[in-house]
């Protein structure tokens, strides 16, 4: 008896601390006034507005794919971000008077660089990238007789369709060069 | 009682609306109101871009080939044995090779070789240059200046010929190549692309050995070559046409003779391990049934994955189209030439066999001058190993040749 009134007391005093100078009676007051004025309101909205016309399903004139409706708007123009960024690889090959040789050109769009790699049937010695159109050669690199290089090389210019690749090969002795253009259309996009 | 209950539900009521009170402090307090729907799309929206930027296949990083030239040396030793017509010789053979890189357009290269046949001295030594040649190369044509070895250059055969050269393969020249490529049918319509060809033009100051050469212009030789290279039933196929002409009469059987010269090479190459080589070839166009002659061989190479000893085996022989034995050229029917070589490591050996008399080549040239005496060139060269075999044995045994040697 002695717990149960001292557990009402610290109940009790801490209620009146929380509660202020309010009473417990004017609180439930407002409380049930708040309740019957919600009421009132809703009967009256009930009231007022008609009902509802019964809605007429149409034919379906576009269906939205499965897989677009996955994406959020957010993701969508994410995505169209995404898909700008992601590298392009474009194959070419050429034969010349010595052999066939092929090259792979990785454009990054928006980026200023791009990545070359080639296959030849000779070994390599050099490998020039000429810019066509404006006839400058905007990389020279010089290689050890090699097939195919171990990774790509890059070449500090955005990637532009008017690029020629020139690969000086070691024919029995003789170096020769074997040029392959890089013109976009006639590229064959293997991956976007 | 009453009052202990009362008193429950007061302290319960009064709880629940202070909690409502410090919810509506809290929200006045608030900058700005973020529901939890944006919240969570800006969230997959994130989420969403990182596992598509991984799924793009990432390239292995760039490199940047090397800038500037590299030279590179190597020394080979080589031991050998060769037995013709002269007799048998062994000796040991040292040759040091320097080769610069692609620099700048410019390419440097030399091949020196010192040959001593076995003995307990150290001297005789003999000193060949086989090569030493620069080439400048431009992005679309190059040009060669010096001693060359020319085996593949102008003909797809390995021993015999190449008969507008008269069987010599290393040569001193300056000439030139420049790529070109030719359209038929109709212009913008219906253009068909033929084969890419080149075309090269070397000129010869002399094409004497040094015990008949003079300097005044009367042995020079031009040679024109155009090469053609297509793919034919997806075999890499070649066809190297050459036209040769002299300044000087010198042989009616001959290249020599003022009047052109003509070899036409093909060669295909099956599965990239059965090559077929074949030439035709007429030395003086005047006298075009005396001095015509045709030569074919197969090429296996490639074949140390299968055959560990052996890599590359190559068969030749030659068929000269002359009707009848004509006065002093009476050439030899279907000598023929079998090699067989392997590389493993830095060891190399190999084995050659021919019973060529080196017809149609300088060394068997014989002139009416009793002052002119041959010989005046080499024979047929065994070009891997820089090799010429003096004629077959008596009897027409043939000649042999083998070799151990060592590169690094």
């Amino acid at each position: 008896m002695k717990k149960s009134l001292l557990i009402v007391v610290m109940l009790f005093t801490g209620t009146m601390l929380l509660a202020g100078d309010e009473s417990l009676q004017l609180q439930k007051d407002e409380i049930w006034d708040m309740a019957k004025m919600y009421k009132q309101e809703n009967e009256k909205r009930a009231q007022r507005l008609p009902p509802a016309a019964k809605a007429v399903i149409g034919k379906i004139l576009h269906r939205v794919s499965k897989k677009a409706q996955k994406i959020a708007p957010v993701q969508q123009a994410a995505a169209a971000v995404n898909v700008e960024t992601k590298p392009n690889v474009y194959n070419f090959a050429a034969t010349t008077a010595w052999g066939t040789c092929k090259a792979e050109v990785i454009e990054y769009p928006g980026k200023p660089y791009f990545d070359v790699t080639f296959d030849s049937e000779n070994p390599v010695q050099g490998l020039v990238i000429r810019d066509n159109s404006r006839k400058m050669d905007v990389y020279t690199g010089y290689l050890s007789d090699v097939k195919a290089p171990d990774a790509p090389i890059r070449i500090n210019y955005a990637y532009s369709p008017m690029y020629l690749m020139i690969l000086k090969t070691n024919v029995d002795g003789e170096i020769q060069p074997q040029i392959i253009a890089l013109y976009k259309k006639d590229v064959v996009k293997t991956a976007q | 009682m009453k009052s202990l209950k009362l008193a429950i539900v007061a302290a319960v009521i009064s709880i629940l609306a202070s909690v409502q009170l410090m919810a509506v402090e809290a929200a006045v307090k608030a900058p700005a109101t973020v529901t939890p729907t944006a919240s969570s799309a800006a969230i997959t929206a994130t989420a969403a871009t990182t596992p598509t930027e991984e799924a793009t296949p990432q390239p292995k990083p760039a490199i940047q080939p090397q800038q500037g030239p590299a030279t590179k040396y190597s020394i080979d030793i080589k031991t050998d044995y060769q037995e013709d017509s002269a007799g048998q010789v062994i000796s040991n053979k040292l040759s040091l090779k320097a080769k610069q890189t692609l620099f700048d357009n410019f390419l440097a290269e030399a091949d020196i070789r010192f040959d001593k046949p076995m003995s307990n001295e150290n001297s005789p030594v003999t000193t060949e240059i086989l090569t030493a040649k620069f080439q400048y190369v431009n992005n679309y044509f190059n040009i060669t200046a010096g001693r060359a070895e020319l085996t593949k250059t102008i003909s797809t055969l390995n021993f015999f010929g190449p008969f507008c050269t008269a069987g010599q393969r290393y040569l001193d020249l300056v000439g030139f190549t420049i790529p070109f490529y030719l359209k038929a049918g109709i212009p913008e319509l219906e253009e068909i692309d033929l084969p890419p060809l080149a075309l090269s033009v070397y000129y010869f100051p002399t094409m004497f050995n040094y015990l008949h050469t003079a300097y005044d212009g009367s042995q020079e030789y031009y040679l024109f070559q155009v090469r053609a290279n297509a793919e034919i039933a997806k075999c890499p196929s070649q066809v190297i046409i050459n036209v040769g002409k002299s300044t000087s009469d010198y042989f009616n059987y001959s290249i020599l003779s003022t009047n052109p010269a003509i070899d036409v090479s093909v060669s295909t190459d099956l599965g990239n391990h059965f090559k077929i080589n074949a030439c035709g070839a007429v030395l003086n166009t005047s006298l075009f049934q005396d001095t015509s002659v045709i030569a074919g061989g197969i090429e296996l190479h490639n074949f140390s994955e299968w055959i560990f000893v052996i890599d590359e085996l190559i068969f030749e022989t030659q068929m000269p189209l002359i009707q009848g034995a004509a006065a002093g050229f009476d050439p030899q029917k279907f000598p023929w030439f079998v090699s067989v070589r392997n590389k493993i490591g830095k060891f190399r050996y190999g084995l050659a066999a021919t019973t060529s008399n080196n017809d149609y080549t300088f060394n068997s040239l014989v002139s009416y001058d009793p002052n002119f005496a041959p010989p005046f060139g080499s024979g047929n060269v065994y070009a891997p190993e820089g090799i010429q075999f003096n004629g077959a044995n008596a009897g027409g045994a043939p000649c042999w040749y083998g070799y151990v040697g060592y590169e690094y």
